[in-house]
């Protein structure tokens, strides 16, 4: 079938007489869409039959979709599979140490790839996996998690059993299934086709394929065309494009389906066509704008300009932030609001827009873009966007200036202020680096001094799902997946000590040259400010139950050295630029380094900062120990 | 909306802490620019702020200093609206001697 053009597209639907749609649930059904369609997504060719052993046949289907890395944590129970993977000669197997960082590293590495993220382990490993099956279910990363173990009695609490083996993945998978040798091959294909959604995400398998013989499809797959498409309405489209062009304070907010779907360009070019101020929300995945850019305005939440803005269209974002989001929502008062996703369970899940629209990202945008084109003349667009962009450039600049006064007004402090260390990256980064942060909500004065999104670094992460251990493990599988970038994870100390020394020893034996750079404040600042912020008795005797992590003070190069990796410590701002130098040298002979910086912590003083609620074993023991 | 309703109760704080410092003879133009700037950008995000100012009290350092800190984190406040944010927050929640140090910051500004 070929592909209507969007004005022909416009017009047809427009003469349809398909209106705007108000409210919620006006998803339109899939049609042309620009970045897959249905028939796109069949495979084209007929299957080839493979004859083998039904593990053999799960890895000739991977195979067929292009999957060559598997990710894998230590278990028995596969040799069928490495059988296969042998016999294949040109599959990558990357040993983890550590289910849950092995998930972590596969879903850096298909939000870097765009390709699919298979792991597979022990199911007595689900537990030390679900945190990060968690992480990749709020960022929709496609992963297929397949667990050995297979099916046994319900009911009689066995060896390393339990009953309904993925029951505790249920909450954070879009599809859970049974990789047995009947139809192995057609099971994968689903799970697949459920991993790309939308709503994109993981998906939890059984593997009980094993040594058996059979006879099974092998069908080519196009991994770039899994996801599911939708096109909107072209009468919903011209509306909003009227509302768009009539609009005196519109606001975009670009959200992580933009990345997901890949179309920053698209993105970057509608908001130029009438110089709209693009912001984004506190848990934003990717940068999905660049944020050099006049136009991109920061934090939703912090939005001063338009103060009273009428119109606000979310791409792609959906506001689950929670109190963040709805101050950002609510603080300019009431206009009109207008949600687009891919994925329709998103639309108006957490906030209630006035309309929603159910597409691909990149085709609403374009369609967007065109429509304005067909309803404004080029004169009316030329003078709005050139009005529009003297205003929102004289915010951005007077914001840009702030900011440099903030810079160096503690420049030279040590510990090292975050915007220097953020200022000192981005002197010696190549353009094109890649970062990967797990920072909390001072992640900010870090992303200012650098430029990101567009044609500039790439971001990836913080994890829209928080939950800590995830850094250092997904950057390296973003580094498996971009071995010609410079990849940086971006870490808190108290993130690090979330089980993340383990994703050393898979660094250090990949030779990943990765930089992992350790914004060590001694202490969970973040809980600390939040925990101080109002008060309080504890807050006025200065006892901080949750924060302080300075005793015993980890020294985390000696724990890079302990994995054979490089390690540099920075406690005066001076020395930190001659130490990324020294970083990037290693990085340039193949080794990752360990940056441990001493930074500062912020947030209200406490009277008493090092206290912990003491307690020691040797002390209170009544029996001293043999020895 | 909830947080719209909190939001606004810490702007009305805001609009009473001048008249406290007014009573006390502290009325300064440079004090009531400080003051619209925060109930227009801080307030965004900190609904307690009124809560936060009476609880913490710093130096005209400090208070100047966190205000560079809060730019930094995204806070749209202007070059030339820095001073008067600041000496709003020192007039209404000032002190003299500096208050107690946070962990690992023996020596915050060199």
């Amino acid at each position: 079938m070929g592909k209507a053009s969007r004005r022909d597209f416009l017009a047809a639907t427009a003469a349809s007489g398909v209106g705007l749609g108000m409210g919620r649930g006006i998803a339109a059904a899939p049609q042309n869409a620009s970045a897959s369609t249905p028939d796109d997504a069949q495979p084209k060719a007929e299957p080839q039959t493979y004859k083998g052993t039904a593990a053999g046949a799960v890895l000739a289907q991977l195979r067929a979709a292009g999957v060559r890395t598997l990710f894998h944590t230590n278990t028995s129970g596969f040799v069928p599979f490495w059988e296969a993977i042998y016999a294949a000669g040109d599959v990558q197997v990357i040993n983890m140490t550590h289910e849950g960082q092995a998930v972590a590293a596969a879903a850096g590495y298909t939000m870097a790839s765009r390709n699919l993220g298979f792991f597979f382990g022990s199911h007595v490993g689900i537990p030390n996996a679900l945190s990060n099956t968690y992480n990749a279910w709020k960022d929709r990363v496609p992963l297929l998690l397949a667990f050995s173990g297979g099916q046994r009695e319900e009911g009689k609490d066995g060896f390393e059993w339990w009953d309904n083996t993925l029951g505790p993945t249920e909450a954070f998978t879009t599809w859970r299934g049974d990789l047995d040798s009947e139809d192995a091959t057609d099971t994968l294909r689903l799970a697949i086709k459920f991993a790309f959604g939308p709503p994109s995400g993981p998906v939890t398998l059984t593997f009980g394929a094993g040594g058996e013989k059979v006879e099974a499809p092998i069908h080519p797959i196009d991994l770039a065309t899994m996801r599911a498409g939708s096109r909107a309405p072209a009468g919903v489209i011209e509306k909003l494009a009227r509302w768009l062009i009539e609009a005196e304070n519109p606001l975009f907010v670009v959200g992580s389906q933009v990345g997901i779907e890949g179309a920053h360009a698209d993105m970057l070019a509608l908001a130029e066509k009438l110089s709209v101020p693009v912001a984004e929300t506190m848990h934003s995945l990717y940068a999905n704008f660049p944020n050099d850019h006049p136009l991109f305005v920061g934090e939703l939440q912090a939005q001063r300009y338009p103060r009273k803005q009428d119109l606000l269209i979310s791409f792609g974002e959906s506001f689950t932030a929670g109190r963040e989001d709805e101050r950002g929502l609510t603080g300019s008062g009431p206009r009109r609001l207008v949600h687009i996703s891919h994925e329709s369970q998103a639309l108006g899940r957490s906030f209630a827009p006035d309309v929603t629209i159910l597409s691909d990202l990149r085709a609403a945008i374009r369609d967007l873009s065109d429509a304005v084109d067909a309803i404004a003349t080029r004169d009316r667009i030329a003078r709005i966007r050139s009005t529009r962009l003297t205003q929102v450039s004289a915010l951005t600049n007077s914001l840009k200036q702030s900011r440099e006064i903030a810079l160096r007004a503690t420049f030279d402090s040590s510990p090292v202020t975050w915007e220097r260390v953020g200022f000192e990256l981005e002197k010696v980064l190549d353009k094109d680096a890649v970062i990967v942060p797990e920072l909390g909500t001072q992640y900010y004065k870090i992303y200012r001094q650098l430029k990101l999104g567009g044609t500039n670094k790439q971001r990836i992460g913080r994890t829209k799902g928080d939950a800590l251990g995830w850094g250092v493990a997904a950057a390296f599988g973003v580094n498996l997946a971009l071995p010609d970038r410079q990849v940086v994870a971006l870490q808190g100390d108290g993130g690090f000590l979330f089980n993340q020394s383990e994703a050393l020893w898979s660094i250090a034996r990949y030779e990943a040259p990765m930089l992992i750079v350790i914004m060590n404040n001694h202490s969970y600042n973040e809980s600390r400010a939040r925990n101080m912020l109002n008060g309080g008795t504890f807050y006025e005797a200065g006892k901080d139950f949750n924060g302080y992590l300075g005793d015993p003070n980890v020294e985390f190069t000696k724990i890079a050295e302990a994995y054979g990796l490089k390690g540099e410590k920075v406690t005066r701002a001076a020395d930190l630029a001659p130490a990324l130098q020294r970083c990037l040298r290693g990085m340039r002979d193949g080794k990752a380094v360990v940056l441990d910086v001493d930074v500062a912590v912020d947030g209200a003083p406490i009277s008493q900062p090092t206290w912990y609620q003491r307690h020691s074993i040797a002390e209170i023991r009544k029996k001293r120990l043999n020895g | 909306m909830g947080n719209r309703r909190v939001a606004l109760l810490a702007i009305a704080l805001l609009l009473w802490l001048p008249v406290a410092a007014r009573a006390q003879g502290a009325a300064d133009p440079k004090i009531e620019k400080g003051r619209a700037v925060v109930a227009q950008v801080c307030t965004t995000c900190h609904t307690t702020l009124g809560r936060m100012l009476q609880v913490h009290k710093q130096t005209r350092e400090q208070w100047r200093d966190l205000v560079f800190f809060m730019i930094s984190r995204g806070a749209q406040v202007m070059p030339d609206e820095i001073d008067a944010v600041t000496a709003f927050l020192v007039a209404n929640s000032g002190r003299e001697q500096p208050a107690a140090r946070s962990p690992g910051q023996p020596d915050a500004r060199k």
